[in-house]
């Protein structure tokens, strides 16, 4: 198992219960989407599973390394982030902020081509390689925001949002690019609103209500049977097979 | 002790604080004149400390200015007080729109209420800043205050001698009289804070956003919180002149800012009991220092000039790093509540009793 | 006249914008507004003094080393334990460190001012396009630029350079694509201490005197000039270091003489107006993070 949570508690201050509870998990090769309504503690596991948010009960583990371990390093057990707002260092140009990707790898020449394989996927980021990066449009920095992540070839990849607030056109990529990664192998945690693309493409999905409890999971179909999951998300998992 | 009723337990801090003042007078009057004249420094430093806590426990903003309040205070008291035939020949170069200045004059406690009242009048002016500003930018802006007030007392020498002390203050500050205005100051610092603008005020404290969304205008209320603790720290530099009878614009500059820094961040800047109890602990802790440091711990070998503050500076790191809400946190004291077991003295000692309000309050509240 | 003036005023102007890198440098990556800088600064100041019979070239090296050395030491004995605070926390912080090095300085080595006679060569006047041109106003503007350039080039160009203007921008996002910590903190310091050296040579030249207390002035002139520039990017803190240098050098040619004892109080107020109207500074565009 890549990532394991297990009966996870966060919470936010004094009082507010961010996730009660929470218990998930993705296998390798496995492409697992979150989804839920704003503020079902969606980005707070996430952010708990980087190390963001402390955890007041319960465990995470990543190859069953806990990931509140003193000596346990996101970026030693791989495991990239791509986070809701995106964290692109604009003040940086594009190919700086590509570089960081790969900052911590020693394969230099293994790197040079996973850069040039990235820059295959994501044409737009070669042509725009020395322009500041505040300058991307939104799904531009998108695309370099899961480039980036790319480089530091992620056994884990936790995806947040990725297609908030971004042109349809633009989510169609995105989702494409996600669908690509699946096949390519990489195991994935991805976050998403948008639960009927979510639903089409994942192996599994979790349904996540506030606060941070799961409320059903499953394959489309095994969740369409659900009626909590029907009701919360508003609609059958038949209509997602339709889509398909 | 647990049946205390609603009126004491208002008033019980206040009231120990004002105790902890008075054992600082009992000190000064029962000692010889260089203990006298630290615990009467000492209570003017409680006086300062407890108007600056108006301001930054209420609402959770660190001001690095205050002393440019009481810089106001300690200069109005010396035109206010000065004998008029002194000042006519100590400014002999007024320009001629405050040439009125020579003739004025006041009683000691009429130059103390306006003392408070002229640093209340600079509160007004600088209020917008601190309405509109949190955190560091509040930090910067009232440093920046504190050196816009010393640039222009330092180089305004016709009107303020400049670099050349004030001098020729009559003595009026008593070690009473500064322990009444001690008393007054901790019952207002307080009233503030059980009022509804200071609890409105604590409660933006913990979250900035949240408060405002909520209608409360955070900015009126630390307007005014800033205002009133001009006022009290006015008071304090006029109590400051009347003591020394003479000062220079140096004693209202960084190395004051930050003494009274160590007291407000070793007592708890969150906390008026804090601030109180900082002010005395370190006031008494500089005059260790000076001691040492003239050598009279070290067979009258002084140590080089700069040990004191060396110390002092390594306390408030040590504070810094071990607790940063300094001794009392968010914490008020408070009298043993807790039904005592039997056999103990009742009134056996002195407990800290978080409120409620606070609780949630685990760092410095961020804008 | 009018080139004379314009190499003082950008001279000053690069002087100031040097002093301002160092304390935005700190600042974007701690969160840290650094009032120990100064303190740094006459770390610097004082190995001029310590070796003003050596070669000016020794003399600044060793400003390297002592200031290198006391921004170090101040990292690891005072900021390191604070690496989680808030900046007022941090600021604080930064006051206690400003007054220990400067009680040590007064304790130990400087407990009065100590003069600097500067080199001869820096009295010296030369005739360039026409103009009479101090040597010193020459050098400050060589000196200072010449540091400019490498900053820049280090900032720009080496992979040290890229992971710490990332740092400086988002540290968390930084630190989870393996920007390490412990290399970028570290090396912050190391940078301040070599920009304030080189800072410290050129006010001492123009000086002419080390004291104990020398830091106040190019701290201030560090925190206002990176809060004009918008502290969000050091681009932003060094070219409103060179707007306030420049300005400073007009002010104090256009301001009657009765006026300009009270420069820093225009400052300062311009300061709080900026603080208040335009909080993410005059020159920046970004949106700030400062509390």
């Amino acid at each position: 198992m890549v990532l394991r949570i297990d009966d996870a508690y966060i919470q936010y201050g004094a009082s507010v219960m961010a996730v009660q509870g929470c218990s998930l998990h993705v296998a390798e090769g496995e492409l697992v989407s979150l989804i839920g309504q704003n503020g079902a503690g969606k980005s707070t596991l996430v952010k708990a599973v980087m190390g963001q948010v402390p955890l007041h009960g319960g465990t995470i583990t990543v190859d069953n390394r806990s990931v509140t371990d003193r000596t346990f390093s996101t970026v030693r057990n791989r495991i990239s982030h791509v986070p809701e707002d995106r964290g692109i260092f604009a003040s940086l140009t594009v190919g700086e902020n590509l570089r960081l990707g790969g900052i911590t790898r020693k394969d230099k020449s293994a790197l040079a081509a996973d850069l040039e394989r990235e820059l295959e996927r994501f044409p737009v980021l070669r042509k725009y390689w020395s322009r500041g990066a505040s300058l991307l449009s939104g799904g531009e920095q998108q695309q370099l925001a899961i480039a980036r992540a790319l480089l530091l070839k992620p056994r884990l990849l936790l995806l947040d949002e990725p297609t908030l607030g971004l042109a349809p056109i633009i989510v169609d990529l995105i989702f494409d690019v996600v669908v690509q990664l699946r096949q390519e192998g990489m195991t994935i945690l991805l976050v998403e609103q948008n639960a009927v693309r979510s639903l089409e493409v994942s192996d599994r999905s979790y349904v996540l209500q506030a606060p941070g409890k799961v409320l059903g999971s499953g394959s489309a179909a095994e969740l369409g049977k659900l009626p909590a999951v029907v009701e919360y998300l508003g609609f059958s998992a038949a209509e997602v097979g339709v889509a398909r | 002790m647990k049946k205390l009723g609603p009126v004491t337990r208002t008033v019980e801090t206040p009231v120990l604080l004002v105790g902890l003042v008075l054992l600082a007078v009992l000190v000064g009057v029962g000692g010889d004149v260089t203990i006298a004249r630290v615990a009467t420094l000492a209570i003017v430093s409680v006086v300062f400390v407890t108007g600056l806590s108006i301001f930054s426990a209420n609402s959770g903003v660190m001001s690095f200015g205050h002393v440019a309040f009481m810089a106001v205070g300690a200069y109005t008291t010396a035109y206010l007080t000065i004998p008029v035939n002194l000042k006519a020949a100590l400014f002999t170069d007024l320009p001629g729109w405050l040439s009125w200045l020579v003739d004025v004059h006041a009683g000691f406690l009429v130059a103390l209420v306006v003392s408070g009242l002229a640093a209340a009048a600079v509160g007004v002016l600088t209020s917008p800043i601190v309405a509109r500003l949190s955190g560091l930018q509040s930090g910067i802006a009232t440093l920046a205050l504190l050196l816009i007030v010393y640039n222009v007392l330092n180089s305004w020498t016709d009107v303020t001698r400049g670099s050349s002390s004030m001098i020729g203050i009559p003595r009026n500050t008593t070690i009473w009289l500064a322990f009444a205005v001690a008393a007054v100051s901790i019952a207002a610092a307080w009233g503030y804070r059980r009022s509804r603008s200071g609890l409105q005020l604590q409660a933006s404290r913990e979250d900035y956003w949240a408060a405002q969304a909520s209608g409360i205008a955070v900015g009126r209320h630390r307007a005014l919180s800033w205002i009133l603790s001009a006022f009290v720290c006015g008071l304090a530099g006029s109590l400051y002149a009347g003591y020394l009878t003479s000062f220079n614009v140096n004693a209202f500059f960084l190395s004051a800012t930050f003494a009274f820094i160590v007291m407000v961040v070793l007592g708890g800047y969150l906390s008026l009991s804090g601030a109180v109890i900082g002010a005395l602990a370190v006031s008494a802790l500089q005059e260790v220092l000076r001691r040492l440091q003239d050598g009279q711990f070290t067979g009258g070998s002084a140590l080089p000039a700069g040990t004191a503050d060396l110390i002092l500076a390594a306390v408030l790191l040590l504070v810094l790093i071990m607790a940063p809400l300094g001794l009392m946190g968010v914490r008020e004291l408070s009298l043993l509540r807790r039904r005592p077991v039997s056999g103990e003295r009742p009134d056996s000692g002195v407990e800290v009793v978080s409120e409620p309000l606070d609780r949630a309050t685990q760092g410095v509240a961020r804008g | 006249m009018i080139l004379e003036f314009l190499i003082s005023a950008v001279g000053l102007g690069a002087l100031y914008a040097l002093l301002t890198i160092g304390v935005a440098l700190l600042f974007g990556v701690l969160g840290l507004m650094n009032f120990a800088y100064g303190e740094i600064v006459m770390a610097g100041a004082f190995a001029m003094y310590l070796f003003r019979d050596q070669p000016w070239f020794v003399a600044l090296l060793m400003a390297i080393v002592f200031a290198v050395v006391v921004a170090l030491l101040s990292e690891r004995l005072a900021f390191h334990p604070l690496r989680n605070a808030d900046p007022v926390t941090l600021m604080i912080a930064s006051f206690a460190v400003s007054l220990a090095i400067q009680s040590l300085a007064r304790m130990t080595v400087l407990p009065r001012t100590r003069g600097v006679p500067p080199e001869d060569f820096l009295s010296h006047r030369v005739d360039l396009l026409g103009a009479d041109v101090s040597v010193l106003d020459l050098l400050t503007l060589a000196l200072c630029g010449a540091m400019l350039v490498a900053v820049a080039w280090m900032m720009g160009r080496t992979s040290l350079g890229i992971q710490l203007r990332a740092a400086a921008e988002d540290f968390q996002m930084a630190s989870s694509l393996g920007v390490r910590a412990n290399l970028v903190i570290p090396s912050a310091f190391v940078t301040v201490g070599v920009l304030a050296a080189i800072g410290s040579a050129v006010l001492v030249a123009r000086q002419g005197a080390v004291s104990a207390d020398m830091g106040l002035q190019p701290m201030l002139i560090g925190v206002v000039g990176a809060v004009l520039g918008g502290m969000s990017s050091l681009k932003g803190a060094a070219l409103g270091g060179f707007l306030l240098g420049a300005a400073t050098a007009l002010l104090e040619s256009l301001l009657p003489t009765d006026l300009i004892a009270f420069r820093d109080a225009f400052l300062f107020s311009a300061l709080i107006v900026v603080l208040v109207v335009r909080p993410q500074g005059l020159l920046s565009g970004a949106k700030v993070r400062v509390s």
